[in-house]
């Protein structure tokens, strides 16, 4: 038996590439939003079941990223007010104008997420292993600044300069890619 | 764009990295600020935003990228759990997913992942979750979380499903998991590891305050303080990384390296060296790192000394702690070859003087050829009936035959090295002072 509210409609082949094809597109747009990871991947997962329950209202001769990340931003924004989180620091009228600019955008999202994996290649090992632990799930800043005896500031300040390094790889990527 | 761009990044880092809710929504107030009337920073907020969610979909792609090389592969847990939010997308269709997703990873966190097999002295376990255990003993199981071993003649051994066996001695902390790949944290002291052989992947794991190892299947032992690891090999092959700067080296059998944080030289081993069959200290320059007492500087006819300070010898039976007053000696990390490598036919010289006549005990800590815990010893020294000198001291020769064996599965002490040494009245404060310590051989 399917839970309440899922209708049994089948899905397209198509409708099931889009919706995983979006995932990191939606995720991205999400925290961008609710600006909490945590948040993020409760709203992500809200959106997705959304997103089946109206299938049959996607029209398939229009964009699908659009339509679903102004279902993802519905979900947000509902968390966001449960959360009582809304009105105290980035309000309606920001966060509409952040979401109607990521949607008109949305296309760019993919270049970039491609060029970001050949930008990782170019940290060195230490760069990426500092990553790759700041992004386990449950890290956080105190922990890993504890596990080597410095400072959260200059751990902070670590990641701060790597996350440079990789906006500014991602843009020299595009632009040369733009050039070629 | 509005205020400083070095303004704007280091609000977005903030946002991203504080770890209180006071401090994030400080971050998010003055970004607001920015945002509302800036679109090129809207722009920045935005790839940074994205740059952000990607790298939690792709932490193990960072660290995959080292495979390849085939230095490192982290656990790819993040994308683990994230493969099977993607599927959730699909299966949201059949709303399962979120049953499905945290189903397993809450289960995990009270998994046993080891087993404690043998216990010497304070040993406790906590972890995050507030769990605590005090007074291990052996057979106990336990999960993923952090194995505190107090005082220097404390020690536990683990072992993992798979056979891995971890041995910690003397005062250290190790945080340890086992989620189909196993991570250690080694936040102070000692342990030696015989390592079972990794599946291909998924190297065990050990981080340090300097250093980060990995292993497939080896023996080694791994010392950490503040500021430098020592890494001594016994058999195969481990890569050691300095946190630093990156430099890594490859340590193989028989080799020591050392990481500090001097990113001045260049990673490098060397091979193993020899102990020397005897060795003497005396105090009027100030002990090693690592010793402990207080000392005494030499003045006016007195002998530099040092003199015994309280430490944790381990638990009683009703978990009372038991505290000794010793004076504790220790080779310096990345000194391999301890401080002496003991044989049939050593003996303890020691000069001391104590407030009372009273008996002492020498605790000793060894190390097997390849830095491997060889066993912990003790030998009983009992009052002299010999006269002190005018100032009280009393020098002493003690053959170290026979050795109490305090670690049954080292059963004899001959031909190891002497990692730690400790000189102990019993519980009381006797007012033990050492001038001067070695071992030799009999003539």
């Amino acid at each position: 038996m399917m839970p309440d509210g899922l209708e049994p409609s089948l899905p397209s082949a198509d409708f099931i590439a889009h919706i995983t094809r979006a995932q990191r597109t939606l995720h991205a747009f999400i925290l961008s939003i609710v600006r909490n990871a945590a948040d993020a991947d409760d709203v992500l997962q809200e959106a997705n079941i959304v997103l089946w329950r109206k299938l049959d209202e996607y029209d398939s001769t229009r964009e699908f990223m659009p339509w679903a990340m102004r279902i993802a931003q519905w979900q947000a924004l509902a968390l966001l007010k449960k959360k009582s989180r809304l009105r105290v620091t980035f309000d309606d009228e920001l966060l509409a104008l952040i979401a109607k600019e990521a949607i008109a955008e949305s296309a760019e999202t993919d270049p970039r997420r491609v060029a970001l994996a050949g930008c990782l290649e170019k940290l060195t090992d230490w760069q990426r292993a500092l990553i790759a632990r700041r992004y386990e799930p449950g890290s956080s800043v105190n922990a890993l600044a504890g596990e080597r005896g410095i400072s959260p500031k200059a751990l902070s300040e670590m990641l701060r300069r790597i996350r440079r390094m990789l906006l500014s790889c991602i843009e020299r990527t595009l632009a040369q890619g733009v050039r070629a | 764009m509005s205020g400083r761009p070095d303004e704007l990044e280091e609000l977005l880092n903030a946002l991203v990295d504080a770890d209180s809710p006071e401090a994030i929504e400080e971050s998010e107030l003055q970004l607001a600020e920015i945002l509302r009337n800036d679109a090129a920073a809207r722009r920045q907020y935005r790839e940074f935003m994205e740059l952000h969610s990607a790298l939690m979909w792709d932490y193990a792609a960072a660290a995959t990228n080292r495979s390849e090389k085939n230095v490192v592969s982290l656990e790819p847990y993040r994308t683990r759990w994230r493969r099977v939010l993607q599927w959730a997308a699909v299966i949201a269709v059949a709303g399962l997913a979120v049953a499905l997703v945290f189903a397993g990873s809450r289960k995990s966190s009270h998994r046993e992942v080891a087993r404690v097999e043998s216990v010497e002295g304070a040993v406790s376990w906590s972890n995050d979750a507030g769990g605590q255990r005090v007074g291990l003993s052996s057979g106990v199981g336990l999960a993923a979380g952090t194995l505190s071993v107090e005082g220097a003649s404390s020690s536990a051994q683990l072992r993992f499903g798979d056979g891995t066996v971890l041995t910690l001695t003397g005062d250290a902390e190790l945080g340890f998991s086992d989620d189909d790949q196993k991570r250690l944290a080694l936040r102070r002291g000692a342990f030696t590891a015989r390592v079972a052989h990794q599946p291909a992947g998924r190297p065990m794991v050990v981080r340090t305050n300097t250093a980060e190892i990995e292993v497939l299947g080896t023996v080694f032992a791994l010392a950490s303080e503040q500021n430098q690891t020592a890494l001594n090999v016994e058999s195969g092959n481990v890569r050691m990384r300095r946190l630093a700067d990156g430099d890594a080296v490859e340590v193989s059998a028989n080799r020591v390296a050392v990481a500090s944080l001097d990113v001045g030289a260049a990673m490098e081993t060397r091979l193993q060296s020899t102990p020397p069959g005897e060795w003497r200290w005396s105090f009027d320059e100030p002990p090693t790192a690592g010793s402990k007492g207080q000392w005494r500087p030499p003045s006016a006819g007195e002998l530099g000394r040092v003199r015994s300070l309280p430490f944790v010898a381990g638990h009683s039976a009703d978990g009372r702690l038991v505290v000794h007053h010793g004076v504790t000696v220790r080779a310096m990390l990345g000194e391999d070859s301890g401080l002496v490598a003991l044989s049939g036919r050593s003996v303890l010289h020691v000069r001391f003087r104590t407030e009372v006549r009273t008996g002492l005990k020498l605790f000793l800590s060894c190390e097997g050829p390849g830095g491997t815990f060889g066993g912990n010893f003790e030998l009983a020294i009992e009052p002299s009936s010999e006269m002190p000198d005018a100032d009280g001291w009393m020098r002493v020769d003690v053959p170290m035959r026979p050795l109490h064996v305090l670690s049954p599965e080292h059963p004899s002490a001959e031909g190891e090295r002497v990692r730690t040494l400790i000189l102990h009245s019993y519980e009381r404060d006797a007012g033990l002072e050492l001038a001067e310590i070695g071992i030799g051989q009999e003539k």
